[in-house]
């Protein structure tokens, strides 16, 4: 159920906060096979539900997440409840005080029931974390949910909760929403408060939504961040101009996400956008800029910690990565973002969206290091990052949203990318092309 | 994320190939172009929140 549809029923009165709440917690303990949850938050979870239905008895609604549970992926700083990203360095880490998304949620009546599990530290992509255990993806067990904020995307995915949250640094919000066919918004930079959040790499870090639908990523959004963000349903996409890249995105990618976004696109001229074919900037250029950024601010977080046993192997050797990254390099990756900002901003001049595949493949079954694209052969982890870490570096928003599945059943992310701070019309555009979708 | 490494000198080869692509992009910096700014400070964005201390609460070091 959306969050949409559960506050309807709650203001009816056909279930409290408790009951649900209950039942929630009573269905995470039972059917969350897999391995989604590092912490149960059941004490504070019943607590928090007795008192939003005093509020509801007294008159007092706190809006659509007024008793509604959701879950915070384990590395945003929860008060009094072990926060371990994931990680044996945070293992027995308790915060003194909640991220401002965790208290900005509970403002808005929310209820967490439960840390999601992640890859450790948020630094890779398939969440199989070699200390919480290996997430799985609830289409298909035999594959990955995708990563970082895989525990978060397989709640969302298996119908366990309506909403969760997660990080996006390489496409961690993303990538997990496209494998496993939800919903997830990566906010421009800074528009969500980063505040009480681990970080991994501080100038790429983003805290964004993973609903099972877009409304309920607009409402997350309001919760989170100021602003409107859950604007009216467009009657007619007349007037929206819509970016389909020549180059870059639509090379190198499985036929069938090809045309499952293709047929999106054709879906959202036929209700009246205004289709074109645009060249966008060297993106490998771009993601190589990324890369210069991510790898040294993530390994000067953990430069003193020299105990690899601590670590999984593929996040050490990240760690030690970064350190072979000379300053001047990192600082003129931080420049070329500069430039390629403007290269990037010039596309808003033609287009309002741009829209493309989340990730070039379907979800890669647990095991598949390598995927076959085409006739190349190709790095699971660099496949999976190719069309989403860029947008992190740019700082632009970008929606991931299923739009449609392959003839195996899997999902295909669609991704809209907008212009700075145009979440609103990203979301708008998001819930026509769901709309037509379902 | 980069490839999955098995060892360190498989690590260590990737990075520079890394940094091999990347070199010649520096050629677009002339010495006027500073570091992007981010487009707000997450400062901005909890203005009318208790203010808090920040220190440690940031830093990947478990708190006390």
């Amino acid at each position: 159920m959306t969050v949409r549809e559960l506050a309807q029923q709650l203001r009816a009165r056909k279930i409290s906060c408790v009951e649900l709440i209950n039942d929630t917690l009573s269905a995470l303990k039972t059917r969350d096979t897999f391995r989604s949850v590092i912490t149960l938050m059941e004490g504070s979870a019943r607590a928090e539900a007795e008192e939003r239905d005093k509020e509801l008895a007294a008159g007092r609604d706190r809006g659509p997440f007024h008793g509604i549970p959701i879950a915070h992926k384990d590395l945003l700083y929860t008060r009094g409840v072990p926060t371990t990203a994931g990680s044996l360095l945070f293992r027995d880490f308790v915060p003194t005080y909640d991220a401002t998304v965790v208290e900005r949620f509970k403002a808005a009546g929310a209820i967490c029931v439960a840390k999601t599990n992640l890859h450790e530290l948020a630094y890779g992509i398939t969440s199989r974390n070699p200390h919480f255990g290996a997430v799985l993806n609830p289409r298909d067990t035999s594959r990955i949910p995708g990563g970082s904020s895989g525990g978060s995307g397989a709640l969302v995915a298996a119908g366990l909760l309506p909403m969760a949250t997660g990080s996006d640094t390489g496409g961690s919000i993303r990538i997990p929403a496209s494998y496993c066919g939800i919903t997830g918004l990566k906010p421009t930079y800074g528009r969500v408060s980063r505040y009480g959040v681990l970080p991994l790499a501080f100038s790429l870090d983003h805290i964004g939504p993973m609903g099972s639908c877009v409304e309920d990523c607009a409402l997350a959004m309001n919760a989170m961040a100021d602003g409107e963000f859950n604007l009216p349903a467009l009657p007619t996409l007349r007037g929206v101009r819509i970016g389909v890249p020549k180059n870059f995105y639509f090379e190198r990618i499985d036929p069938e996400v090809n045309s499952a976004v293709m047929r999106a696109v054709a879906e959202m001229e036929r209700q009246g956008a205004a289709v074109s074919e645009i060249q966008v900037p060297d993106m490998d250029a771009i993601n190589t800029a990324a890369l210069m950024v991510q790898l040294p601010e993530a390994s000067s977080l953990y430069e003193r910690h020299t105990d690899a046993s601590q670590f999984g192997s593929d996040v050490w050797l990240l760690i030690q990565q970064g350190k072979l990254i000379p300053a001047h390099e990192y600082v003129n990756a931080q420049r070329l973002r500069t430039l390629f900002r403007q290269d990037f901003d010039a596309l808003w001049e033609k287009i309002d969206v741009l829209a493309t595949p989340t990730t070039p493949i379907v979800a890669p079954r647990v095991e598949e290091t390598t995927v076959q694209i085409g006739a190349v052969r190709e790095n699971t982890r660099m496949a999976t990052t190719r069309l989403v870490r860029a947008i992190n570096y740019l700082g632009n928003p970008a929606l991931s949203l299923p739009c449609g599945s392959t003839a195996a059943g899997l999902p295909v992310g669609l991704q809209l990318i907008g212009a700075p701070f145009s979440e609103p019309q990203l979301l708008q555009l998001g819930r026509a092309v769901e709309a037509s979708a379902a | 994320m980069p490839e999955e490494h098995k060892t360190q000198q498989e690590a260590e080869r990737a990075v520079e190939e890394l940094r091999r692509r990347f070199a010649p992009l520096i050629q677009r910096l002339s010495p006027e172009v500073e570091p992007a700014v981010v487009f707000r400070t997450d400062d901005v964005n909890n203005a009318g929140t208790e203010p808090r201390p920040r220190g440690s609460g940031l830093s990947p070091e478990p708190e006390k």
